[in-house]
Parts: C-alpha cells; sequence; structure tokens
C-alpha cells in the first residue's frame, strides 16, 4: 500500500489495438503498474479465480488486482455479466471495476453503476482524453488505498 | 086483405101504442147518439190531433225536431212527451256523438300501438346488438333477430326458454351472472362476456344490461343488449402484435446502430491513437509538415468520430419515444445554460432568457436537445463577431393553439437563400476552419419539432443575426408506448 508500490491491473478486452492503447496510457503514467489483459470474460475468472490454465502458477504471475477494467463489448459472455459474477463472488466482489465504454449511451452507465461498477471511462478516439480519464482514476486510487481499512489482498 | 092488411087491422090499436114506443125508444136513442155524436165531434177533433201528434211523434222519432203540436190540455202533456222525446233524442245524439268518438278515438289509439309496434319490431329488427330481455326467473321473453343469428337458434327455441339453457354465456351461474346484479338492484351493468353460441363457440360480446320494469315500477327482469366484438378483439390482438413486432424491430434497429457505432469507432481510435504513438515515438525524427500530417489525421478522425456520434443520435430521436412529464421551461433552459457555461463565458456571451416560460407536458429529452443545439449554434455564431458583445436571447411566445420559443443571436446571420437548405443533415455554410460542427444539429432540432407536429424555421439575414423559432401545438399527445430503458442522452453537437 505504499506509494510506491505498482498498481497491479486486470484488463478484459478483446480488441489488441485497446490493449495496446491501455498498456501504453499506463505505462507511460508517472506511477509504476502492472498490467495482464485477457481477451474474454471465462478467461477473466480464470484469472481471479486461479482456475484453469490459471491455476497452479505463483502468485507474482497471477496476481490479485487492485483494479479491474471491463470491457463492455466481449464475445461469448457480454462485460455486464462478467462484471455481475465479478460481484457476486466473494472471493473477488472487494476488486474496484471501471467499465470501458465506447459511447456515452446512458443505458450502459446506468447498466455498469447498478450491477457495482466502480466507475466507467469512455474508450475515447483521442488518446490525451483516454489518458486523462485514467489518471484521473490512478490518483483517486493512490489516495483511497491509502486510507486506513482499504483491503488489498 | 093482405096479411099486413090485417097486420095493420090488429095491430092498429096496439100498433100505435107500439109505433109510439118504438118511435119514441128510436127518438131517445137518436137523441142519445146524437148528443153522443155532437158531444164527441170535439173529441173526433182531439182524435184527428191525437193522430196528428202520433204523426208528430214519428217525426220526432225520426229527428225531425221540432214539431210543435199544441192543443189544450192534452196538448201539454203530448208537448211534455214530444220534449222529453226530443230530450231523450238530443241526449241519445250525443251519447252516439260521444260513443263515435270514442270509437274513433280507440281506433287512434289502436293506430298509434300498432304503429308504435311496427316502429319497435322493426328498430329491434334491424338493431346492430342482439337484444334479449329475460324475466326474474331467467325465461327468455323476447329477442330480436341480431340476437337469434348471434347465437345461431332459432328463436322459436329460444323463447320461453331459460337463458342459461339455450343461449347460454361465459357467466352463467356465477356471481357474475348479470340478471343476480340486476336483480340484486344494480341499475347498470356494462361488460365483456363471451356468448356460446350454437356450436358452443365463444363469441366476445359487449353487453349492456338494464333493469325492465313494469307499470308501476316494479322490476319484472333485464333487458340485454349484445355487441359483437368478435371482429374488435382480433383486431385488437392484430395491432398488439404489430406493436410487439414494431417494438421487436426498433430494438433490433437500435441494437444495430449501437454496433455499428461501436465498430466503427474501433478502427477510428487505431487510427488516431497511433498518429499520436507515432507523434510521440518519431517525434524528434518528424519535421512540422511530418507532425503537421499527423496532427491532420488525428482532426480527420475526431470530425469522423463525430458524425458517428450525430448519426446515432438522430438515428434514435425519431425512434425513441421518452414517456412525457411535466417540465418548467425555465429550469430546463437554466440547466443548459449551465452545462455551456464554460462556452458562454469563454465567448463573454450576454445570455439572457425573455419573459415567462412556460410548464409543459411533453419528452424532456427530446425538448433539451432543441434547446441545446440552438443555443450552441447561437453562442457559437455570435461569438466570432468582431467589436460586438455576443448576444444570445432565448424566448417564448404564445401562439393561441401553439407554444412558439425562440432563440437569438447577433452573430454573422444567414443569406435568405440558404434559410432551408440549413436543415438538412450534415449541409454546412461554412468550413470547419471557420466555425466548427457536423451540420447535424439543426437536422436533429427540425427532426424533433416534425416528430412533435410543429414546424421551425429562421429569421435572419446576413450580418443581422439569426433568429430560430419552433412552434409546438398544445395539445401535444405522447404517441406510441416508448421503449423501456431507452432514452437518449442529450450530447453537445457541435
Amino acid at each position: 500500500m505504499a506509494q510506491g508500490r505498482a498498481l497491479k491491473i486486470l484488463l478484459v478486452e478483446d480488441n489488441d489495438v485497446d490493449v495496446k492503447i491501455a498498456s501504453r496510457a499506463f505505462a507511460g503514467s508517472q506511477y509504476e503498474s502492472r498490467l495482464h489483459a485477457v481477451s474474454d470474460g471465462e478467461e477473466a475468472l480464470s484469472f481471479l479465480l486461479r482456475t484453469g490454465r490459471y491455476a497452479n502458477l505463483d502468485p507474482e504471475t497471477v496476481f490479485v488486482p487492485d483494479l479491474i477494467l471491463l470491457d463492455i463489448n466481449l464475445p461469448k459472455m457480454d462485460g455486464f455479466a462478467v462484471l455481475k459474477l465479478i460481484k457476486t463472488d466473494k472471493r473477488t466482489n472487494r476488486i474496484p471495476v471501471i467499465m470501458l465504454t465506447t459511447s456515452n449511451n446512458e443505458r450502459d452507465i446506468d447498466e455498469s453503476y447498478s450491477l457495482g461498477a466502480a466507475s466507467y471511462i469512455q474508450k475515447s478516439v483521442s488518446f490525451e482524453e483516454f489518458i486523462n480519464q485514467l489518471n484521473g482514476f490512478n490518483f483517486y486510487w493512490r489516495f483511497v488505498s491509502t486510507l486506513p481499512g482499504w483491503h488489498t489482498t | 086483405m093482405s096479411v099486413i092488411e090485417s097486420f095493420f087491422q090488429v095491430q092498429s090499436a096496439a100498433a100505435w101504442h107500439e109505433i109510439v114506443e118504438y118511435g119514441v125508444s128510436v127518438g131517445l136513442i137518436l137523441l142519445i147518439v146524437s148528443i153522443a155524436f155532437i158531444y164527441n165531434i170535439s173529441n173526433i177533433r182531439k182524435l184527428r190531433r191525437i193522430l196528428k201528434s202520433a204523426e208528430g211523434f214519428e217525426k220526432a222519432a225520426n229527428h225531425n225536431l221540432p214539431h210543435v203540436i199544441g192543443f189544450n190540455g192534452l196538448s201539454t202533456e203530448i208537448e211534455n212527451i214530444v220534449a222529453h222525446c226530443k230530450d231523450l233524442g238530443e241526449k241519445v245524439a250525443l251519447k252516439n256523438e260521444e260513443l263515435l268518438r270514442d270509437r274513433k278515438a280507440l281506433e287512434r289509439q289502436k293506430r298509434e300501438v300498432d304503429r308504435v309496434n311496427l316502429e319497435l319490431e322493426q328498430i329491434l329488427s334491424t338493431a346492430a346488438g342482439g337484444i334479449r330481455l329475460v324475466d326474474r326467473d331467467f325465461n327468455v321473453l323476447l329477442t330480436n333477430d341480431t340476437f337469434d343469428g348471434l347465437v345461431g337458434i332459432g328463436k322459436d327455441e329460444i323463447m320461453g326458454s331459460k337463458c342459461y339453457e339455450v343461449s347460454r354465456t361465459s357467466f352463467c351461474h356465477t356471481p357474475r351472472c348479470p340478471l343476480t346484479r340486476i336483480l340484486g338492484g344494480e341499475e347498470r351493468i356494462r361488460t365483456e362476456i363471451d356468448v356460446l353460441d350454437h356450436l358452443d363457440k365463444q363469441v366476445p360480446c359487449l353487453m349492456t344490461a338494464t333493469p325492465f320494469r313494469g307499470f308501476r315500477g316494479e322490476l319484472i327482469g333485464m333487458i340485454q343488449d349484445f355487441e359483437d366484438i368478435s371482429e374488435l378483439k382480433s383486431a385488437e390482438e392484430a395491432a398488439k402484435q404489430r406493436a410487439c413486432e414494431l417494438e421487436k424491430v426498433n430494438k433490433e434497429l437500435d441494437s444495430f446502430v449501437y454496433s455499428a457505432s461501436h465498430d466503427l469507432r474501433a478502427p477510428l481510435r487505431a487510427i488516431s491513437s497511433f498518429a499520436t504513438f507515432m507523434e510521440e515515438d518519431l517525434g524528434d525524427r518528424l519535421d512540422a509538415v511530418g507532425s503537421g500530417h499527423l496532427s491532420e489525421i488525428r482532426k480527420g478522425v475526431d470530425r469522423m468520430n463525430r458524425l458517428i456520434e450525430d448519426l446515432l443520435v438522430l438515428s434514435r430521436v425519431s425512434r425513441i419515444k421518452n414517456p412525457y412529464e411535466k417540465v418548467d421551461m425555465q429550469l430546463l433552459i437554466d440547466g443548459i445554460k449551465e452545462r455551456l457555461n464554460f462556452d458562454i463565458q469563454k465567448n463573454n456571451v450576454d445570455f439572457r432568457i425573455q419573459g415567462r416560460m412556460p410548464v409543459i407536458e411533453c419528452d424532456r429529452i427530446k425538448f433539451e436537445m432543441v434547446f441545446q443545439n440552438l443555443i450552441n449554434n447561437a453562442i457559437k455564431f455570435s461569438s466570432k463577431v468582431e467589436g460586438r458583445v455576443p448576444l444570445v436571447d432565448v424566448g417564448y411566445e404564445d401562439h393561441g393553439d401553439s407554444h412558439a420559443f425562440y432563440v437569438r443571436d447577433n452573430g454573422i446571420g444567414i443569406a435568405k437563400q440558404y434559410h432551408d437548405q440549413i436543415f438538412a443533415i450534415f449541409k454546412r455554410l461554412h468550413t470547419e476552419k471557420e466555425y466548427e460542427g457536423t451540420g447535424a444539429g439543426l437536422t436533429i432540432v427540425k427532426r424533433i419539432v416534425d416528430d412533435h407536429g410543429g414546424r421551425v424555421w429562421v429569421d435572419s439575414d446576413l450580418a443581422q443575426g439569426a433568429t430560430f423559432y419552433f412552434e409546438i401545438p398544445k395539445n401535444l399527445v405522447p404517441s406510441a408506448v416508448p421503449l423501456k430503458g431507452e432514452a437518449v442522452a442529450a450530447p453537445i453537437v457541435h
């Protein structure tokens, strides 16, 4: 929980351009971070619960993320379904989830919040804007995580 | 001497005695007779008169009144009798007249009854509804042809039968039985009910039942009117199905547009982001020209993104009907002013709301979009004029059967020949360099106003500023059932 510790992020995103963008955004941030990207909900849960191909791997590789960035438009299981599963499983529901959306569609926003997402970020066309949004949350997390009682196991 | 001579000789003495006796008797008799005769002459006259009066009676009897026969004593009697007879005759005549009138009246009444019966007969038979009259004991007293046709049973079979036997309904023997309810005191029942026809098929009907009363107002039974609504019901079903289909299509279209926009944007992100990465990574190897190109690439992508956004908005504007609510226009415009506050402050715009804004029951989100687009345009176009304080006025006018709003600016104005063009999609009168924007704002405004049955127009001239008016009819009726959860957020459209 020290200022110096790297922010561990699980990115659930099927579009590899968007993965590159997110990686680069975090890499360029003044705060250190470790990012692991998965391309669908099944893999995400597998990673979080250390099952399937993530079973029996060392905790450094399969870390418990401080933050989950979850794209709404995923193949097979859509983002909301994954969000629901994460938030209803005791083992994972403490991890804050930020939804990635492509538009400011009210429906998506409402749905995200009602299922327990912490916030949402619009995958903007402009890279700068994307960074601004991420930094905002980055800063917020850095602050909140120093508060007593904040769990990050 | 003859017998006669001898008769006379013998008889002579005695004869003269006898002759005298005879003569005296005859004479006496004659005397009596003549006295009687003389006495009766007057009576003969009377007799004559009696005869005359008898004639008079006859005449009187034959209505040849008056016929006064006057003679003393007897005449008075006869007078009285005649008078009485006259009287009687008059009374009889009067009575006759009365009887005649009565008979005529009765005939008239009978004709009237016949006429009313005929009317009733025709009304009943041409009535669109099936009519049935039932008494307290469930006996069917009367039905019209339509009812017979409805149940497909002959009148002779229905008449006199129990209403729950031959012409049953879905409410028979239940607490909803209309007769039971009418007998229980209800005055009028109107309900949907199924009538079972002779094939036991259910015919959906709209039934009205009212009490049937006698002359003293006592409850005799019930009158029912059955309106066959099977066509209405199937039309209703069809309409419901169509509405369902429409909603499905709308949802599909919406989903399609959403996916399309999502899929169209992913490559845009790639283009823009990698242009940025190029700038960042190769910045030192790129000269101003190279940087310029990258910048243009990013601008192009931005523009494309905005066009997609506008198309998304435009496509949803007509399809999605938000539920109507009471909207205080003052608050709505205040909200927009706040949202555009940055631009207002930056350009030092004098923003005013003229007069009192009404409270209207309407689609709040759509109206927000209209005002936001118009006000945004007004700010944009009034802010670039040199040496003038940009002025934006928003006002309301009551146009009788419609509400009218206007947004006025003191910007560069619009030449008259372009007044229609500006509402077309993506049609712009300026380059991006001069004024940014996609040209979809006014299209969206026009689409929304048109959808509400109103109209939008502009009053402007080059260098004369511009006033955009839009009129909405007052009796706004919310149209089709809105798609749930599909409220369109009001984006700022440039």
